[in-house]
This record gives structure tokens, C-alpha cells and sequence, in this order.
């Protein structure tokens, strides 16, 4: 059980890693957009949608790393002062009652309309814009079952804890 | 029936928060079971207006929406801008400088983290990170003049959070976004109130100074550096933040560039401020990208899970019903004005100006400009408001930040701390509202 | 018992035209069905957001939705045309197109493939040629301006040497005011005028060539229509007719009330001069030929518009 999060964190991790050098990209676009536009007096829609494509994929990329890395905003008050044992419920509770219910559904709907947009061979509604659409849903859909992942691998963590301690070897 | 159902929903939401687990998930999972029960009442054939599971399949769509949103691409590259900023060591040398010159004046140590938080402000939109780094730089300094700690705390503590009002601010580009304002529109309205604000924490902490020296010790000049290099230290440490500040806050507020193009710019520009003091290395850079993707993400979670808890919402009626119930109560307009701002005042006890933002204010909003508010206007005050929300307990981020940064004082100490910024606050939304002109000009 | 039938609007319901037409449908239909419809309009944004509207409704989980084909350009092409030509008929012909030309089968059948019923619902007057800080004199005028402008006659734009913005919709007014965009194409008089670009644009060129009719539609999920009596099938489909006939009538003096309104807020109203508009033909003729090259159905439904309206041409050339 051990080796099985340390796994997933591991790829949770990788991808978020990877996700965040996507904003440097973004800056870089912004920049070529300015100058382009503004000393050439070129547009160019590829770029423009360039910019959320890279804006979506920094932000889905870095959701479940984010909650591995605690970074999701909590209600402190009555948390801080939980010994390590309440805590490891409270989250085990709000994984299997909150978090994985709430991504199931949206997940699956996420996969379905990521996969109804590849049938389609979507692509933006202008014609020189960037062709292929399903590569963003693609990036939603996955980035959520990531947080479902990782939504998994702190529910084991969770109950690490809980065991006693001659339990967690095995 | 409704009314009973959309109670029920946002009182196990405020209940289920406390619990400590994350926010944006317990929004999410709080509305998925209210949507799973709206089907279950649904089987017995009990009206539950249009909520239930199949509702939830819009979610995605809503997602999806916000991902592909122009109007939230500044969100990502302000947080770094002030990310890397923070690396860039500038704010630290400021303070250095600014307290050596201003200590010579009554409460001239608060006066100059006050002026620091005003340049932290205007460099982010994110607060957590100002709030962190007054206390951990100004605190000690400000207990070795012998400053007193609640004067010390409610400084750093509101001081951290004017760069939610001073633009550029995250918390105005998702309200540009849901309530469809121009950003520029909302920077240029919150400007004045924000610099007001600020000047008026001066105005306390030199008052206060006076009034009890004891509390704000002046100190004499350090005798081993002239006040004229001091200044010029000053001056030179100063200089390059400030002038990539001007260019990327004045080219949106007069319009020269979109808010997209100018946030890219000042992340840019601060990248090479980091480069040029020659203190960013490889890591660190990966370590400003990956805390800004891990901030903005945990920011979209938090869009995400409202739109989840929305769209439950509305599917018990509940927009319909506090509609209604704002009509119903039949108030002259500024009545309803001030009665929905005490609302949104009393919500930030528990709540952030997130769930504020993206739950309540597109509900209260066309009810306050159909009885002929500026929608702007209306937005500034609501964002004056909301300053309060990080401010007062239970839940106020600031108020944790401290906490966790200054671990050997009180919470209650804190509380106590910040109460007359809080009545600052108040003050200047009294002002705001009596003349709209410092907003629209 | 009342069938229920919830319908997502794409646009505000208090918006001239368009977002009036779906209010209307669902006042029509609750009353016109004696009960039988329990229709409830939710206002743009309200359940899904407009751009994914059809999604919802492929899927199911949205019954019905009042929105425009121009906003599936990216999945289906070939129906934008139905939604606004450039340089394309006027409103009379193009209904007459889609209603007796055979062009509303070729739409249909391209939906129900994808489990989507389609209903002509919202006919739309010319639109105006749009916002412009600049004249235009020549085509050369459009070089290397900031323009926002969508679909085919944004590349259109784009092959004569405009660039292309895009830009939300709340940002169009300070980026018009503080010269961010040289010019920007919206809608018709009545709907422009909800956006207050008098206070910011010099000239305001009539009429659209990008847009001389348009048609909205009603999508029901496919299911959904199927669960319907045929009686119930009929009234949707009639009221729909009502909904063209009062769209479409419901503008002339509301357009000529805002154009008004824009000329004494001292906006300079123009028209496009003839070289101007037969080089914009041309480069959209140009952006017509890749896109028929590319997509069966485009051609289809390009062909058989260029049909109807050669069959035509005899009369409606000469009215
Ligand atoms: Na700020
Ligand atoms: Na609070």
C-alpha cells in the first residue's frame, strides 16, 4: 500500500511539474503576440487561442498536485488544532464523501465530452484558428481523474495513519 | 419547499467547511449530494424544482468555459509577476532602506511597511504572500524598537491585504469575468479607494504614535550613514520595481494594452528584474513557475467547485428566491444597497471573497444596477467589503498567515490587532458610497 | 401529466431579438399548450454556458436550447451558413431557402446524426457593417488594423491585412474607447446600442456585408423531441414560425431607433464604397473555395444555397 502512493504521488507530481513550465510558454506567447501586434502590426488568432490552451493546461495539470502539496484553501480554525489521528479521518472522510463523488460525475462527464469532441475532429469555430479542440478536453478529463488519483493515494495515506503502527509494514 | 432546501444546502456547506477539509471540494461534494437527493425526492414524486444528478452534468461544460475564459488568463501571469518579484529580493531591500529613513519619525517603522505593502499590492493580485513576508521581515524589526505587537500585527496583517483592492487584483479579474465589467474599468475604480485606504493606516499609525509613544518608539538616525545616501539607496532600490509597476498597472487603466497583454509584460519584465539582481537561479525560477501553477490551480479549483455548488443552487430556485426575497422587502434603493453589503460583510466572517464572488454577488448584482447602480461602482463597493472577509474571525486568511508566521501570539491577540483597520475599512466604504467620483474618474 | 421542457438560452433574455425570441417561445408554448408543455427559459449562462450548449443538449442533459448555429462552426462547419452568410441573401430568401429550398433537411440531417433535433427558430435582420475608428476608403485601409470580427468574414478580414482580435465581450468597450481595437463588428442597431459604443466609436458603417440575415435555432435532444406527442411536435414546430415572424419584424424600428440615437450621440453613419465591399467578395470567395475544398457537407449545403438562389434570382433580383 505504501509503495502504491508513493507511486501515484510520483506521477501526480511529474505532471505538475511538467504543467508548470507551460507559464513561462504563456509568457513567451504574450510577449511574441505584443510585438507582433503592436511593432508589426501583425495579429494572429492561432496565437491568441494559443494563450488559454496554455493557460488550461497549467491550471489542469497542477490541480492534483496541488492537493497533494496541501496548496488547496482550508478552514483552519477547528482543523489546526485536530490531533494527527482526527485530521487523517477528517480527510479520509472528505475523499470518499466529497472529493470522490464529486469528481466521479464530473470526470465521467468530462470523458464524455472529450470524447464526443474526437469524434467530431473539433477544432475552433474559426477557420485559421487552432485545429484540434479535443486536445484541451482531453487535458480537462485527465487533469480531473489526476485529482481523482491523488484523491485515492491520500485516502491510503489516511488510513496509514489510522492503523496501528505494526500494521502499515505490510 | 425550496426555501427549505436551499437553507439546508448552504448551512451543510458552512457546517462540512469547518471540518478543515479543502473548500473548493467541499463545495463541490456538499452540492453533488444535495444533487443526488433532489433525485431521490424526485422518486417520490416531491418537487425539488430542477435539481438533481442529471444537473451535474453541466459542470463539466461550466468548467470547461472557465478554462477556455480569455478574461482569466491575467489570474496566472500576475501571481507570477508577484512571485517573482518576491525571489527578486526587492521588497526586502526596500523595507531595509525604508525603515532606516523613516524611523526617525512617530510610528515611522509601521509607516514603512505600510509603504512597502502599498508596492507589494501593486505588483500582485494574491495576498497570502505579502501578508507572509511583512511578518516575517517587519515583525522582528518592529519588536526590537520596541513597537507594541497589536499595532505591529493589525499593521502587517491589513497592510498584506491591500493588494486585493490596489489592482492588480485576482479578485477583481474574476469579478470583471462573472459580472461581465471591464477589467480596466474595475483597476482604475479601485485604485483611489485602495491608496485612500492606505494612507489612512498612516495617518493611525503616526496618530497612534503621538497619542502614545510609548507604543511606537521614534528612534534617532543610524549616526554611521548620511540621510543622503540613505536615500539614494532608497531611491536606487525603488526605481525598478516602481517603473515596472507604472508601466503595467497604467497601460491597463489608460487603456494601452489588454489586461492579458500587460499581465504577460509584467511577468516578463519582473523575470528580468530577478535576472538583473542576479539572484535567480535555474531552481529558482522552476520554483516561481511551480508555485504559481500550484496557486493558480488551487484559485480554479475553487472557481470550479463554486460552479459545481451554483448550478445546485439554482437548481432548488435559489437565485429566484433571494430575487424575490430582495424585491419582496420593499427598501428605497440605497436601503437595499446597504442591506446587501452588510450581507456580504457578515458572509466574509465565514466565508472567502471567493465563494462571495462567484455564489452570491452575480445573484445580488442585477438586482442593485436594475434599481440603477453603476455596475462598477456597485463592484468596488462589494471589493471594499470583501477586504474585511481576510480580516475577520473564524475565517480569515490573513488572520491564519499571521498566525502561522508569528506562531507566539494569540488568535485572539490577532482579533484584537486588527479591529480598528477593520473600522478603516468600514470607513472608507462609507466614503466610496457617498462619493462615487473616487471610483469613476 | 405536463411534459416538462427546460430550454438554455445563448443570449441574455432581455436582449432585443434574439434573447427576446426565447422568452417568447416559452411564454407561447405554456400558454398555447393548455398545459400539456411546462416550458421554463433560463436566461445565457444560467445552466451552461453558451458556447456548450449543444454538448448539453447531445447529451441529454439539457432538453432544449435557443442558440445560433454560428456557434458550432468549429464541430459542424457546413451549418454556420445557415446561422449568417457573408455577402449572403437577405432575410426574405434566406428563410425561403431554409423553409422551401431544401436547405433545412441537409440541417437537419447533419443534427440528427448527432442525436440533436433542429428547429429554425429566431430570423434575423440584416446586421450592422460595425464600429470603426478610421474611414475606409480603399481596402488598403484595413492593413495592419485591430479589428475583432468572427467567423468567415474574420478571415476574410484576416486575407485583406486586418488582425484579428479576440476579445470578450465585456472588454470590447474599453478596448474600442481606448484604442485597443481599431473597430469591432457586434450585431443590429437594437443590440449594439445595449453596449453604449456611441459614446466610443466615430463611424458606424451600414449595412453588415458580413451578415444581410441570419437564423437562430431550437435544439431538443433527440429523446427528448421522440417523448413528445406529435401534437406537442406541431406546436413547437409552429411557434417557432411565430418566433421568425416576430424576430425578424420586431427590429425594423427598434434598429432605426438606435441608428438615431448613434447619429445624434454624433457618430458618423457610412456606408462601405462598392471596391471595398467587391474586394472583401473576393477574399471571401477565397476563404468559400477552402472550405467547400475541405468539407463534404459544406458543399452540400454551399451548393445547395447557390441553387436556391440562382432559381430564384429571376424575381428576387428585380423586386
Ligand atoms: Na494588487
Ligand atoms: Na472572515
Amino acid at each position: 500500500m505504501h509503495i502504491l502512493v508513493i507511486f501515484l504521488e510520483r506521477v501526480v507530481r511529474l505532471v505538475g511539474q511538467a504543467g508548470a513550465l507551460f507559464l513561462p510558454l504563456l509568457m513567451i506567447t504574450i510577449l511574441v503576440n505584443v510585438v507582433a501586434r503592436y511593432v508589426f502590426g501583425i495579429g494572429s488568432i492561432e496565437i491568441e487561442e494559443l494563450q488559454w490552451h496554455l493557460n488550461a493546461v497549467a491550471v489542469m495539470s497542477c490541480l492534483a498536485w496541488a492537493y497533494q502539496r496541501d496548496a488547496h484553501v482550508r478552514v483552519d480554525a477547528l482543523h489546526a488544532r485536530m490531533s494527527p489521528r482526527t485530521r487523517a479521518v477528517v480527510e479520509l472522510c472528505g475523499v470518499l464523501f466529497l472529493l470522490l463523488p464529486f469528481l466521479w460525475f464530473v470526470t465521467g462527464s468530462s470523458w464524455k465530452i472529450f470524447e464526443y469532441s474526437w469524434k467530431l475532429k473539433e477544432g475552433s469555430p474559426m477557420p485559421s484558428g487552432l485545429p484540434a479542440r479535443y486536445i484541451i478536453k482531453f487535458v480537462m478529463a485527465a487533469g480531473l481523474s489526476l485529482l481523482f488519483v491523488q484523491g485515492i493515494a491520500v485516502a491510503l495515506k489516511s488510513i496509514l495513519t489510522l492503523l496501528p503502527s505494526s500494521a502499515r509494514k505490510g | 419547499m425550496d426555501i427549505l432546501f436551499v437553507f439546508l444546502l448552504c448551512s451543510v456547506f458552512l457546517l462540512v467547511m469547518f471540518s478543515g477539509y479543502p473548500v473548493a471540494f467541499v463545495l463541490g461534494g456538499v452540492a453533488v449530494a444535495f444533487a443526488a437527493l433532489g433525485t431521490f425526492l424526485d422518486g417520490f414524486s416531491i418537487d425539488a424544482d430542477m435539481a438533481s444528478l442529471r444537473m451535474i452534468g453541466f459542470v463539466a461544460n461550466r468548467i470547461f468555459d472557465s478554462i477556455s475564459s480569455y478574461s482569466l488568463i491575467p489570474i496566472s501571469m500576475f501571481i507570477f509577476m508577484g512571485m517573482m518579484l518576491d525571489k527578486s529580493g526587492v521588497a526586502e531591500r526596500l523595507l531595509k532602506q525604508m525603515h532606516k529613513v523613516l524611523r526617525v519619525i512617530p510610528g515611522g517603522m509601521a509607516v514603512s511597511v505600510i509603504l512597502i505593502g502599498v508596492v507589494l499590492a501593486a505588483s500582485t493580485g494574491i495576498i497570502g504572500a505579502s501578508v507572509v513576508l511583512l511578518a516575517t521581515i517587519a515583525m522582528p524589526a518592529m519588536r526590537a524598537a520596541g513597537y507594541d505587537d497589536k499595532l505591529g500585527l493589525g499593521t502587517v496583517g491589513a497592510t498584506g491585504c491591500l493588494g486585493i483592492l490596489i489592482p492588480p487584483s485576482i479578485m477583481l479579474i474574476v469579478m470583471g469575468d462573472q459580472l461581465q465589467i471591464p477589467v480596466g474599468d474595475l483597476f482604475r475604480g479601485a485604485l483611489l479607494p485602495g491608496l485612500l485606504l492606505a494612507l489612512l493606516y498612516i495617518c493611525y499609525a503616526i496618530f497612534t504614535a503621538i497619542r502614545r509613544p510609548d507604543l511606537a518608539t521614534a528612534m534617532p538616525l543610524d549616526p554611521n550613514s548620511s540621510l543622503g545616501d540613505m536615500l539614494r539607496g532608497l531611491v536606487g532600490s525603488l526605481l525598478a520595481p516602481l517603473l515596472l509597476v507604472f508601466a503595467v498597472l497604467g497601460s491597463i487603466i489608460f487603456g494601452i494594452a489588454t489586461p492579458t497583454e500587460a499581465s504577460g509584460i509584467g511577468a516578463a519584465g519582473a523575470t528580468l528584474l530577478a535576472v538583473a539582481s542576479k539572484r535567480l537561479s535555474w531552481s529558482d525560477f522552476q520554483e516561481v513557475c511551480e508555485n504559481t501553477a500550484i496557486t493558480t490551480a488551487f484559485l480554479f479549483a475553487l472557481i470550479f467547485g463554486a460552479s459545481c455548488f451554483s448550478v445546485v443552487l439554482r437548481g432548488y430556485g435559489g437565485d429566484e428566491l433571494i430575487e424575490a426575497g430582495l424585491h419582496a422587502i420593499a427598501l428605497p434603493p440605497i436601503g437595499t444597497l446597504i442591506l446587501i453589503l452588510a450581507i456580504v460583510f457578515l458572509l466574509g466572517f465565514f466565508l472567502d471573497w471567493m465563494e462571495i464572488i462567484l455564489i452570491v454577488a452575480p445573484l445580488v448584482l442585477p438586482v442593485l444596477t436594475s434599481l440603477g447602480y453603476e455596475p462598477a461602482w456597485v463592484a468596488i463597493l462589494l471589493a471594499i467589503c470583501l477586504q474585511t472577509s481576510f480580516l475577520t474571525p473564524p475565517v480569515g486568511m490573513a488572520l491564519f498567515y499571521l498566525k502561522n508566521t508569528v506562531p507566539d501570539v494569540s488568535i485572539s491577540q490577532i482579533y484584537r490587532a486588527v479591529i480598528p483597520f477593520i473600522a478603516m475599512q468600514i470607513g472608507i466604504l462609507v466614503l466610496v458610497m457617498a462619493f462615487p467620483g473616487f471610483v469613476s474618474w | 401529466s405536463a411534459e416538462s421542457l427546460d430550454i438554455q438560452s445563448a443570449w441574455p433574455l432581455t436582449m432585443p431579438a434574439s434573447g427576446a425570441n426565447a422568452d417568447y417561445l416559452g411564454t407561447l408554448l405554456n400558454s398555447a399548450s393548455d398545459g400539456s408543455l411546462e416550458v421554463k427559459v433560463y436566461s445565457a449562462g444560467k445552466l451552461v454556458p453558451s458556447l456548450q450548449i449543444f454538448d448539453a443538449v447531445q447529451q441529454g442533459t439539457l432538453d432544449a436550447g435557443i442558440t445560433s448555429p454560428l456557434y458550432v462552426a468549429g464541430r459542424f462547419p457546413a451549418v454556420q451558413l445557415f446561422g449568417g452568410i457573408p455577402f449572403g441573401p437577405d432575410a426574405l430568401t434566406h428563410a425561403g431557402w431554409i423553409y422551401e429550398g431544401g436547405g433545412r433537411e441537409i440541417w437537419e440531417e447533419i443534427y440528427a446524426k448527432q442525436g440533436v433535433k433542429t428547429i429554425p427558430c429566431g430570423l434575423m435582420d440584416s446586421e450592422a457593417g460595425g464600429w470603426y475608428n478610421f474611414e475606409i476608403n480603399s481596402i488598403d485601409d484595413f492593413k495592419g488594423k485591430k479589428l475583432r470580427f468572427a467567423g468567415l468574414a474574420g478571415e476574410a478580414m484576416a486575407k485583406v491585412g486586418a488582425s484579428i482580435v479576440l476579445l470578450p465581450g465585456g472588454e470590447i468597450y474599453p478596448s474600442m474607447e481606448k484604442g485597443i481595437i481599431d473597430g469591432t463588428e457586434l450585431s443590429m442597431p437594437a443590440i449594439d446600442i445595449t453596449l453604449g459604443l456611441q459614446q466610443v466609436g466615430k463611424y458606424y458603417y451600414l449595412p453588415g456585408w458580413h451578415q444581410p440575415a441570419a437564423m437562430n435555432e431550437l435544439i431538443v435532444n433527440m429523446d427528448k423531441w421522440n417523448s413528445l406527442s406529435e401534437s406537442q411536435q406541431d406546436l413547437i414546430e409552429a411557434s417557432c414560425k411565430a418566433v421568425n415572424l416576430k424576430s425578424v419584424l420586431s427590429t425594423l424600428t427598434q434598429n432605426a431607433d438606435a441608428v438615431d440615437t448613434f447619429e445624434a450621440a454624433g457618430v458618423e453613419i457610412k456606408s462601405f464604397p462598392p471596391e471595398v465591399l467587391d474586394a472583401l467578395q473576393a477574399a471571401f470567395d477565397g476563404t468559400i473555395s477552402e472550405q467547400v475544398e475541405n468539407d463534404p457537407d459544406f458543399k452540400r449545403v454551399w451548393e445547395s444555397l447557390q441553387a436556391y438562389r440562382a432559381s430564384a434570382a429571376a424575381w428576387t433580383e428585380r423586386r
